[in-house]
């Protein structure tokens, strides 16, 4: 393997469903080893571009490559390799969390058991609740947990905190430190950019389907005063 | 209170294609029944025979209901009032439920009720619309009466509308309280669905047991007081004309929408007043690989089926003996079956029980598969899709656990059917030849299934709409189509005419090969397509 190969590779890809456009020659690549940063306002197109890389959804035009293979055809050769936080988290209302931490590690290949107990205490989960009973942060909390136990190279992350605490993000930036120091790669769409400020090496910006901008985070430490001043720059602009 | 228009306006907006067809198809379906009935009996001869078998052979009210007179109006009673009844307690459960205790679940109550909106207006709202439906079908059957050509007055076409829409009002009643007691929309509809089998069979049992009084009518023993379809025939709407057992129902009515009001107070938004148990801290071994997962995901929807199914083989098995009697004389019957000789005849029936039975194993088969969608649409089919499970695992799984439990229940369809007849009754019949027989519907049942998933494939939102509805079609066909004559060309777009009724017909394997070989293409295209299509919530 080359010294920082690409782990993902979206070049120009275009998604229509019917007529509308959700992706519009967008492109983003994510080399191994980085936290990347994966930013746009609502409904630019970032659940569509992570649906489209999970095999979910198919594009109409451009390339994708996730470990150099296509992830449409080969998805469960691929998913061996990677984690999975979905933006809307929904699981069976009768399970308890423990048991949909047990499911999905199981069906990923396998769970970490040190590190789900760790993670379990480190989050505070009560994982003996029924998954209908948790509060909106806490049925996070349990995908976070099935996702980060599993020992992949690969986390995907859509949204992963935003019902969390600030204590709980605290817990999250952490794990994520502790994932990049293994040499793990991680892709983090997020709204809170003090959260991507502290975590990514580089990010991508999305808008209305399209690229908006790649940086790294040092080029737009001197460029701008802070992420937020960045983020409302480029949106704004025409 | 406020806010209370805006949410009939909501339930309105939501279902303003669901609520008119339903009660489009539930007028017109029953209004349609009356120049077909009249055509196949009308006649003074044909009444008399149905009658005095009928009046002979008390086993048969278990099923229809009692047959008030030799009269035209005692024969629509017989052939529509508890069916429809059913059709009409289910709507309203369904309704009722939907926009309750679902919208509670699905978090959209938390949002209503921030609003400017009283913590009951929910269920107030629903209350009303209900209301506005049963009003509206009786409005519309009483009118649709009164303009055809009937043969009985104003009166009882009035009496026979509001009977109707009043035992729907019922049920909804019934509902309100349900929903308060459980946590889930889907736990809600199972209990109500079981109660409205309960009521069915309970009613069934009071017919049965019932006497004949001085003037010729079933007096049914006391239990159906118990139940509101008792409630429902006791009005006799086109024969005698009751109109004081309305009173029962509508006492009722105001009794449980009460209680349904008090349970609510005590309540919070979101739980029920059962408590719900905390659960294990690790799954299962099974439950970690795909077959558990689908094993669990299926398990309730099985178990609810199978108890049905086989309450109702063995309820048919022990009536058995007296209910072929009614059938010597019944024309369309003969016709349909063409037998000769009273052995012959049990077979006949039996048979023809038999499928109708495992008709309703094909709907457990359609409501299995809908956990596809089900699945696909709440998004968590996202998350196992993320994993090694691939889209054909995932649904071959959830096919292969429905296509193995339907069959088994096919096969312990005809296995208590035919237990039940040996021990029950005088008469003795080849168990393994029934069992046989059930087994036979399989591919029957695996041609629905691939409908289905052809469907879930090409049109998933529209996949379950149109399974049921080609179901209900096919149920029409066998149990109701013969009676009303109905047009062998439509008759032959349902699938149980293609193939043999067994074991009074031998099973002819050429049409079952050919069913077989149409299901397996069925699946095989839906399965191509569903991997190719986009994965949508």
């Amino acid at each position: 393997m080359a010294e920082a190969s690409t782990i993902i590779d979206i070049q120009n890809v275009t998604k229509k469903f019917g007529r509308s456009v959700a992706l519009d020659g967008f492109s983003l690549s994510v080399r191994s080893g980085e936290v990347h940063g994966f930013l746009g306002p609502n409904g630019a197109g970032k659940s569509t571009t992570i649906r489209v890389l999970l095999g979910l959804l198919k594009k109409t035009s451009g390339e994708v490559r996730l470990f150099g293979e296509d992830p449409w055809k080969d998805a469960v050769e691929l998913h061996k390799h990677l984690a999975y936080v979905p933006g809307d988290v929904s699981f069976w209302p009768n399970l308890t969390g423990g048991e949909i931490i047990d499911i999905l590690g199981r069906l990923r290949g396998g769970l970490d058991e040190a590190r789900r107990a760790r993670l379990l205490d480190r989050f505070e989960l009560d994982p003996t609740k029924k998954f209908r009973t948790y509060s909106k942060g806490n049925r996070q909390k349990v995908a976070l947990v099935a996702a980060l136990a599993s020992d992949v190279e690969l986390y995907i992350l859509d949204e992963p905190t935003s019902g969390l605490d600030p204590l709980m993000e605290q817990v999250f930036q952490e794990e994520i430190r502790a994932l990049r120091s293994q040499g793990k790669t991680v892709l983090l769409s997020s709204h809170i950019l003090s959260e991507v400020e502290a975590l990514c090496d580089r990010v991508t910006i999305i808008r209305e389907g399209k690229t908006e901008g790649i940086y790294t985070m040092t080029e737009l430490k001197q460029e701008h005063a802070n992420l937020e001043a960045l983020f409302l720059s480029k949106y704004e602009e025409k | 209170m406020s806010g209370l228009l805006t949410l009939i306006r909501l339930i309105l907006r939501r279902d303003r294609v669901k609520l008119p067809l339903w009660i489009g198809i539930f007028v017109l379906g029953l209004l349609a029944m009356i120049p077909l009935l009249r055509d196949v009996y009308g006649s003074k001869e044909s009444l008399q025979v149905m009658y005095a078998t009928l009046a002979a052979n008390p086993a048969g009210l278990f099923m229809t209901g009692p047959m008030d007179g030799p009269t035209f109006g005692s024969l629509m009673t017989l052939e529509t009032l508890l069916w429809w009844g059913l059709a009409i307690a289910f709507l309203n459960t369904l309704l009722v439920v939907r926009h309750t205790r679902h919208n509670e679940e699905i978090g959209a109550q938390e949002l209503l009720l921030s609003g400017q909106v009283h913590r009951a207006s929910s269920l107030v709202a629903v209350l009303i619309v209900a209301l506005g439906v049963n009003v509206l079908i009786t409005i519309a059957l009483g009118l649709g009466m009164n303009v055809m050509d009937t043969g009985w007055g104003a009166e009882q076409s009035w009496l026979f509308a509001i009977s109707m829409g009043t035992v729907g009002f019922v049920w909804a009643a019934i509902a309100a309280v349900v929903v308060q007691l459980v946590e889930s929309g889907r736990s809600a509809n199972g209990i109500l669905a079981g109660l409205i089998g309960a009521s069915f069979v309970v009613r069934g049992i009071g017919d049965f047991l019932g006497k004949a009084d001085n003037s010729g009518l079933l007096q049914p023993h006391w239990v159906s007081n118990l139940s509101p379809f008792g409630w429902l025939q006791a009005t006799r709407p086109l024969t005698e004309s009751e109109w004081s057992p309305l009173l029962i129902s509508l006492g009722f009515v105001a009794v449980a929408i009460a209680s349904g009001f008090i349970l609510l107070a005590g309540r919070d938004v979101g739980a029920g007043l059962l408590p719900s148990r905390k659960g294990r801290r690790r799954a299962s071994r099974l439950l970690g690989t795909p077959l558990g997962l689908t094993l669990y995901l299926q398990k309730n929807i099985f178990i609810g089926w199978f108890v049905a199914v086989l309450v109702l083989a063995a309820t048919i098995g022990m009536l058995v003996p007296q209910m072929s009697e009614i059938y010597s004389n019944n024309d369309s019957i003969s016709q349909m079956l063409a037998i000769s000789g009273s052995d012959e005849l049990t077979a006949a029936f039996l048979s023809m029980m038999l499928a109708i039975v495992c008709v309703m194993v094909f709907a457990y088969a359609v409501h299995g598969l809908g956990k596809l969608r089900g699945e696909e649409a709440s998004g968590r089919l996202e998350s196992v899709l993320a994993t090694r499970v691939s889209r054909l695992k995932w649904l071959g799984m959830h096919f292969d656990v429905v296509a193995i439990g339907g069959s088994i229940m096919l096969a312990a369809t005809g296995l208590v059917l035919a237990l039940c007849v040996n021990t029950l009754s005088d008469l003795t019949v080849d168990v393994w030849e029934y069992v046989l027989a059930g087994l036979a519907y399989a591919p029957v049942m695996l041609v629905f299934m691939g409908l289905y998933v052809l469907l879930f494939g090409l049109l998933p939102r529209l996949a379950g709409a149109v399974a049921w509805l080609y179901f209900g079609f096919v149920a029409f066909a066998l149990w109701l189509g013969p009676i009303i004559k109905l047009d062998r060309v439509v008759m032959d777009i349902s699938i149980m005419e293609h193939v043999a009724m067994s074991p009074v017909e031998a099973i002819a394997w050429q049409p079952l090969a050919v069913i077989t070989t149409i299901a397996v293409g069925l699946i095989v295209i839906g399965l191509a397509v569903f991997r190719h299509r986009d994965v949508t919530s």
